[in-house]
């Protein structure tokens, strides 16, 4: 795949670079044309994913979690003889005699409405238990590959055909460095403190020729480095006008003050301003509770009242006309997943080890919600992997391919996700059924015939 | 304006960049290139080197050596290398050799840390007893008092770097530190006691591995940092068994095996060593570091000093009889640490940690895609001298003087910590970074924040994996800006109270005839003076013409028609064109690489 792909990933650089010499000064919400590649706009997709990333690996069951009745309550008690479990009495229901932790009480109105999906027991399709080994697994898109120097959502951008030629932000991450998933693709604009994302010095220190100069200098060569400085000096021009002044969120919106809570009312901020943005990334750390988990009043309750609260906000303040006939929350699917689930059973420590088959949230507009999707096998012993784990049941890439294709548009699906295909060796330890594409019908978009070989590049650039 | 007029350079400006544009879809197809075929086992790593010219400059030799084994040249350092010897390869060496065995004398360091008396500004924790840290800071009931080993942690890790005679062993520090993370910031015994934690991790720095090894499992501030001060059994807490086994000795790069049956499954290594470890190895570690903490008055009858405990009652042998098995290690427990040690032992002096610690320390000196012969060929060294006391320094040795250092550059992107330190040296800043400061604004934790904003704030990576040590991770806008937002600050703050340094001084010993003070001239001393050599005439170009333009006068123009080059105020028009003027030599793309 590198070879063509590589060119490619040339080729929309060359968009980006283009479109910044040519630009010059930027005037928010209009597209610099700079280049010659114009698509018809109808072909041209418009939807946005937010990918949040749970980082330490939460402990899914406890936050959907049986209530009494359901067969596996039993199971549940006595695995979490530590007490790390929630209470009947704290599970709001869901669906099918489940019920999730009442600090998540935000995802139950999402899911009430229809704007939440969860799918059950997802993993990698062997299991992998060290953060290191499966986040970047999960996050570059190619478990079982050790040195991938690209993340899933790079690939994604690199060989989406359905993109116009040049965009001013279509990528950012709320986090300082790049995330893996995005890795790979120097044109990420990285917004950790978009209030201070400017150089020092004010107008007597020349800060403005100095901007100038520094994005000519970058702008001359087309090393990782120097794409992503060129792409810095645009950016700040961008986040300037961007973020001037205060935000009142739309609708009411209320956002959790914490740090998530900041990410998502800066992504909302940027969606809003119309200036492309297709992907941004943002993550949500300390999920890997050994010790003293608190589910209830402590860390792990706080952490999924934070999650919970910013992406209902989210959805709130994205409930607004576009302009062109839809609201930004009709193009918007957010998805929180972590590396790994956690061991069925708790530690003495009051805190549970790392595990494998883990929940996927799904939220947004295009979301078929208020369902649970996927295979639970059961928290009985026969049913778990190895006596110890939720027996994952669903290759998080099928998750992965579903948001590509039928949100995205891009079935490039070899190239986002090479060695995925009906062809794959299962592990028979785990409960996946079928390798390659198979939709559970989360979102509501089409499905594309999918190319599981490498992008035809030559019949990409005539028909652009 | 004379010679050139600006049109005219930006007009060639933009051919340039064009023919760049171009030939780059050729040449960068290399870096791009790097997945790697998963069928083909044998090729975990690209096997040629990026050789010296593929990057955007190529700065001399002593200039690369300085910057890939340090943090970069201060002045006299060239020529100080370059007399050393009367040829590269033996410059090389001999300054090899000194940077191999530093001494405890580090005058440039200790007058600046003997030079602090105001009341709050002197590094007072950094040399308390162990004890001292424990029962003074980590025990305080006042929050800053228990955060200030970590304030001034991170501030000497910045004097250090900025001014150690000893810049290989900075790197090294840096490097080892990353590799047995700890997150300061993450409780009170890891910012509390953390100084301590400094003095374990470099004790054995250039001495064996195991003793190393052996120091971190001791430490109270790892103990809590990865939860083992909690690991009891009968449930066993299985992080620190596991980051040991995948971070800091085998790695899970080549050796985790995951859940399979590991005397099944898992084979021989070419040492005749079980060949890596699975799930089983982990929880079997987990079980044997039960019991394995903190004397942290946990229960009522203990001491309270954050020594090292090992808790005979939580250990495992109380309650089973099975025998631990971990790899190639029967233990049948005498129900003491010996159960733990002999596991560290045999991890250390495993075949697979040699190969995990030469690739990382390939890649943290020589580049990100450095060649598997000298990964396989420092593993060796590794192994071969694992029952060596100077086990490490010979492994930097073997690295230090290979061809392949001494023929790469630019194959890793500076980080932000990197980049400023670079800068600082570089420039000549004349700053010791302090707490406590007269003129009401922190400079020290000015930098800090941006360096936190860049996310490179020192010691203060979350997971326990230490900060990414690969180009991509680095190289976003994001990154950038916070690095460059931390560079401006540092040269708007020259010739203030706290930071010493007189851009307009400075710049006058190098230029010193007022007539020879042209925007040609005086750029380009400065791009010898901060990079050690000119890069491409282009980029000399556009800084000539920048710094032309804000001193309004033509390039090759006295800058005396304009203002009074001679006015080394803080304030005067001279020294504001020189920091932005010097920003930009600072902030070019060739000193984000090394």
């Amino acid at each position: 795949m590198s070879t063509n792909t590589t060119k490619f990933n040339q080729q929309r650089r060359n968009f980006l670079r283009n479109s910044a010499i040519a630009s010059g000064a930027i005037g928010i919400g209009a597209l610099p044309c700079g280049v010659s590649f114009a698509m018809a706009s109808d072909s041209i997709n418009k939807n946005i994913f937010v990918y949040i990333f749970l980082r330490g690996g939460p402990d899914w069951l406890s936050i959907i979690a049986p209530k009494n009745g359901h067969p596996d309550r039993g199971f549940y008690e006595n695995l979490r003889s530590n007490g790390v479990l929630v209470p009947d009495a704290n599970l709001l229901p869901l669906t099918g005699g489940w019920g999730i932790n009442d600090r998540g009480a935000a995802f139950k109105d999402l899911f009430d409405n229809g704007d939440l999906a969860v799918i059950r027991a997802t993993g990698l399709p062997f299991v992998n238990r060290s953060h290191f080994e499966a986040e970047r697994f999960i996050e570059l898109g190619t478990p079982g590959e050790r040195f991938t120097t690209d993340g899933w959502l790079a690939r994604h951008f690199q060989s989406a055909i359905n993109l116009p030629g040049s965009m001013q932000v279509p990528l950012m991450t709320a986090e300082s460095n790049v995330s893996f998933s995005l890795l790979g693709e120097p044109s990420v604009l990285a917004l950790g403190s978009p209030g201070s994302f400017d150089l020092e010095g004010g107008g007597s220190n020349f800060e403005e020729e100095l901007e100038v100069a520094l994005g000519e200098v970058y702008a001359q060569g087309n090393s990782d480095v120097e794409v992503a400085g060129a792409q810095a000096i645009e950016s700040l021009q961008i986040v300037e006008q961007v973020f001037a002044g205060d935000y009142v969120p739309d609708n009411g919106a209320v956002y959790p003050d914490d740090d998530i809570g900041d990410e998502l009312l800066n992504i909302a901020r940027l969606i809003k301003a119309n200036v492309g943005l297709r992907l941004a990334q943002a993550d949500k750390g300390g999920w890997d509770t050994h010790g003293n988990q608190g589910n209830l009043t402590g860390q792990f309750g706080g952490r999924v009242q934070d999650i919970a609260e910013a992406v209902k906000a989210l959805l709130l303040d994205l409930d607004v006309p576009t302009g062109e006939g839809d609201s930004w929350k009709d193009r918007t699917v957010v998805m929180l997943q972590g590396e790994f689930g956690r061991r069925v059973f708790d530690n003495a420590d009051q805190g549970t080890d790392h595990g494998s088959g883990a929940d996927i949230l799904i939220a947004g507009g295009p979301v078929n919600g208020g369902q649970l999707y996927g295979n639970f096998l059961g928290l009985d012993p026969a049913s778990l992997f190895q006596n110890a784990d939720v027996k994952t049941s669903t290759d998080f890439r099928n998750v992965f391919a579903e948001v590509m294709v039928r949100h995205l548009g891009n079935a490039e699906l070899g190239t986002i996700l090479p060695g995925f295909n009906i062809d794959m060796e299962l592990d028979p330890q785990l409960a996946i059924e079928v390798g390659g594409y198979n939709p559970l019908g989360f979102i509501n978009g089409v499905d594309l015939p999918i190319n599981t070989g490498p992008q035809d590049v030559i019949s990409r650039i005539s028909f652009e | 304006m004379d010679s050139l007029s600006r049109r005219e350079v930006l007009t060639s400006l933009g051919a340039g960049a064009g023919v760049a544009a171009i030939t780059s879809v050729i040449s960068n197809d290399t870096n791009a290139q790097q997945i790697i075929d998963s069928t083909d086992d044998n090729r975990l790593f690209p096997t040629t080197p990026i050789k010296a010219g593929a990057a955007v400059d190529e700065p001399p030799f002593a200039v690369r050596v300085f910057n890939k084994a340090g943090y970069g040249p201060a002045a006299g350092d060239i020529a100080a290398f370059n007399a050393l010897a009367g040829n590269d390869d033996a410059r090389l060496a001999a300054w090899a050799n000194q940077q191999l065995n530093p001494t405890t004398s580090d005058p440039a360091v200790s007058s600046r840390l003997s030079g602090l008396t105001l009341p709050g500004a002197s590094y007072d924790t950094i040399n308390k007893s162990d004890t001292a840290l424990w029962t003074q800071h980590v025990r305080a009931d006042d929050f800053n008092v228990r955060n200030r080993p970590r304030e001034q942690s991170q501030r000497l890790m910045m004097l250090r770097a900025a001014y150690s005679q000893w810049q290989l062993r900075e790197l090294l520090a840096d490097f080892w530190h990353n590799h047995f993370n700890i997150d300061i910031e993450l409780n009170n015994e890891t910012r509390g006691y953390f100084p301590a934690w400094d003095r374990d991790v470099r004790e054995h720095m250039f001495g064996n591995f195991l003793d190393m090894l052996r120091n971190t499992t001791r430490n109270a501030a790892m103990l809590y940092y990865l939860d083992n001060a909690f690991n009891t059994w009968p449930n066993p807490n299985e992080n620190y068994a596991r980051e040991v086994l995948e971070l800091h000795t085998l790695g899970a790069i080549e050796n985790f095996f995951g859940a399979v049956d590991p005397e099944t499954e898992v084979g021989n290594n070419i040492m005749g060593q079980r060949a890596g470890y699975t799930e089983i190895d982990v929880f079997q570690f987990a079980r044997a570091l039960t019991g394995w903490g903190v004397a942290d008055g946990r229960q009522g009858d203990m001491l309270d000093n954050g020594t090292f405990l090992f808790r005979a009652d939580r250990h495992y042998d109380e309650h089973a009889q099975e025998p631990i098995k971990v790899m190639d290690i029967t233990i049948n427990s005498n129900g003491g640490t010996n159960d733990v040690e002999q596991i560290l032992t045999y991890l250390a002096q495993h075949y697979g940690t040699a190969r995990f610690i030469a690739m990382k320390l390939c890649r943290r000196l020589v580049g990100d895609n450095v060649s598997e012969a000298l990964i396989g060929s420092t593993a060796d060294e590794f192994w071969n001298r694992r029952l060596d006391s100077n086990q490490l320094r010979e492994v930097y040795r073997h690295i230090l003087l290979s061809q392949e250092f001494k023929d790469t550059w630019g194959d890793k992107a500076r980080r932000p910590t990197e980049t400023l330190l670079r800068v600082w040296r570089a420039v000549g800043i004349d700053y010791t970074p302090k707490l406590s400061e007269d003129e009401g604004e922190n400079i020290s934790s000015s930098l800090l924040g941006r360096l936190e904003q860049a996310g490179h704030r020192p010691f203060e990576m979350d997971p326990p994996t230490g900060y990414p040590d690969f180009k991509a991770f680095w190289q976003g806008t994001g990154t950038l800006v916070f690095t460059w937002r931390a560079i401006t600050y540092l040269l708007t703050r020259n010739n203030t109270v706290d930071i010493g340094i007189n851009l307009v001084a400075q710049s006058n010993q190098l230029v010193p005839t007022v007539a020879q003070r042209t925007p040609t001239n005086v750029v380009s001393a400065w791009l010898q003076k901060t990079h050690g050599f000119l890069p491409e005439t282009q980029t000399i170009n556009r800084v000539t013409l920048f710094m032309a333009d804000i001193a309004d006068v033509g390039i090759n123009e006295q800058l005396e028609n304009s203002m009074n080059t001679s006015d080394t105020n803080n304030g005067s028009e001279y020294n504001r064109v020189l920091r932005a003027t010097v920003g930009l030599i600072v902030m070019l793309p060739v000193g984000q690489q090394r």
